[in-house]
């Protein structure tokens, strides 16, 4: 424990205590929530919009919901949205990249092209566009994030497998008579998925924020489900006088957000220190 | 001994222009020919920029040819393609001149010596467990080496594994690109000699490539001498050592240290 603590440095290790924390009340949450049945969307009229109490620790919502249960339900959704996001990103991205860098020729051409389509439209515009068209939904909105997302991995991947193919022992294997697919599982990939997972965790912050904003526009997560997003928007209505509502659910996600951004910063220091050439 | 394993005739290797407008640069490699009878060495030399790199990279198809041909162990080498390419590179072994850059540092030496029999074919197992451990036996390291990884290794281990992993599919032509030019003077002699006991006892050919002539002088039975892309010189290494007939030559006998007079 105090050798990753020294590996990621203070930040990176607080940011990953506070991922698990997240990630805890995330599978804990029937468990943990003081009222189960509301974090899921049971209303409780006759409690509306109380303020923070030693009954309601974080407050009421509008429909007397607990709001501590519902931003702990809450982190099931929002922490699944912004993994799907860049791990569907990635599955996408990786391969693309990848593909285009170690062949080069019509093929980089071909695959570039199509991302750099992706790319040339604003990223939220597009991610509401694609939202609005598919319809409101927890699957919909990953969906229409996900399509903006992986371009910049596939541009990452191939940059990082323009880099591999030049070095040497690459080299070597394909006059070894080494096949296509062997050199790129076993020399081609490793080399390049690190720096990509690294990016990957510091992205996690913004997938969020991006899930989130579409929640808040009223493009994700359908009612009584709810996300981080979607509860800023419903304590939108009650904000400043009844700030509570709003307050929980955005210091979620500023603080999960920060704490990936943190931990992958520091996931990059670590691995900036041992890149695989020795020059 | 007629037949020669490696045969090429006027060997051109352009690159390309920078530029639209830019005249096409001078070729890299002119009207090159060389032959390399079986069983022999044939010693390339030249400065930097000489073009005996870009002579090496055409002939093992990694740039490609302008004009000419090769041909290797009576096949037409520069027609062949895809899968045929590739299991006829087996036939050559390579060994590059930096073994750090060139064994990859996410492998260990066990994995990297199998590389090239699983390409061929080889399963898994203790079959080739063995091998790799005879191999590298072969090439003056203990199997002890095995499960580590080239990082840990001083550069005249690590070269011995290059040349272990060269040697691994019984190649017939080896070829070397500066092999000992990223290592120190007394390591440089110990892979000259591993590399003469390997030349005797597999009957192995070589192309050895290098800009230092006194290397070169100790190892090869002829010698090719290069500038600006083209050959200036060629011939028996006692003739072109003792009686160079250009100045080019001389200057290029002044690098590094002289392992015919060191050893007696």
């Amino acid at each position: 424990m105090s050798g990753l603590v020294r590996r990621l440095g203070f930040g990176g290790a607080a940011g990953l205590a506070l991922i698990l924390i997240f990630a805890l009340l995330a599978m804990l949450a029937p468990w943990l929530a003081p009222y189960p049945g509301q974090g899921l969307g049971d209303p409780n009229v006759i409690a509306k919009l109380k303020p923070p109490s030693t009954e309601f620790w974080l407050g009421t919502d509008h429909l007397g919901r607990d709001v501590l249960s519902r931003v702990i339900f809450g982190t099931r959704v929002s922490m699944s949205a912004g993994l799907l996001i860049v791990a569907s990103s990635l599955l996408v991205g990786l391969p693309v990249g990848v593909l285009a860098g170690y062949f080069g020729g019509w093929v980089d051409e071909v695959l570039m092209r199509v991302t750099d389509i992706f790319l040339a439209f604003p990223a939220l515009l597009l991610a509401v566009l694609l939202a609005a068209a598919l319809g409101p939904g927890l699957l919909n909105s990953i969906v229409a994030v996900s399509v903006t997302w992986w371009p910049w991995y596939a541009r990452m991947a191939r940059s990082e497998v323009l880099v591999l193919r030049g070095q040497p022992y690459v080299e070597a294997a394909l006059l070894m008579g080494v096949s296509h697919p062997r050199i790129l599982i076993r020399h081609i990939l490793p080399g390049a998925a690190r720096p990509l997972l690294v990016q990957a965790a510091l992205d996690f912050g913004p997938a969020l924020l991006t899930a989130s904003a579409l929640s808040f526009l009223g493009l994700g997560v359908l009612p009584p489900t709810a996300d981080w997003g979607k509860l800023v928007d419903e304590g939108r209505k009650f904000f400043p006088d009844r700030w509570w509502v709003s307050t929980a659910p955005g210091l979620a996600i500023f603080l999960l957000a920060l704490a990936f951004s943190v931990l992958g910063d520091a996931l990059r220091d670590a691995e900036g220190g041992k890149r695989d050439d020795p020059a | 001994m007629t037949n020669p394993i490696l045969d090429v005739t006027d060997l051109v290797v352009r690159y390309k222009p920078r530029g639209l407008f830019v005249p096409p640069p001078r070729p890299a490699v002119n009207r090159v020919s060389l032959g390399l009878p079986a069983g022999t060495t044939l010693g390339v030399v030249g400065e930097s920029g000489s073009g005996k790199s870009s002579l090496l990279r055409a002939i093992l198809r990694l740039v490609p040819v302008e004009s000419g041909s090769v041909t290797f162990d009576g096949r037409d080498w520069l027609a062949l393609r895809g899968a045929d390419l590739r299991s006829a590179r087996q036939g050559i072994g390579v060994v590059a001149q930096n073994p750090f850059l060139s064994l990859s540092p996410r492998l260990t030496i066990a994995q990297i010596l199998s590389e090239p029999l699983l390409a061929r074919g080889d399963r898994h197992g203790s079959d080739l467990r063995d091998k790799t451990a005879a191999l590298l036996l072969r090439c003056g390291l203990p199997p002890d080496f095995l499960p580590r990884r080239a990082g840990e290794l001083s550069g005249g281990q690590a070269q011995r594994v290059a040349i272990a992993r060269a040697l691994a599919l019984g190649p017939r032509l080896l070829v070397l690109d500066e092999p000992t030019s990223a290592l120190d003077v007394s390591v440089q002699a110990q892979i000259l000699n591993l590399l003469m006991e390997l030349k005797a006892d597999f009957g192995l050919s070589m192309l050895f490539v290098t800009h230092n002539l006194k290397v070169v002088a100790h190892i090869a039975d002829r010698i090719m001498v290069m500038q600006q892309g083209v050959v200036v010189e060629a011939g028996p290494t006692e003739k072109v050592m003792a009686d160079p007939e250009q100045l080019y030559t001389r200057e290029l006998m002044g690098f590094g240290r002289d392992f015919a007079r060191s050893r007696s």
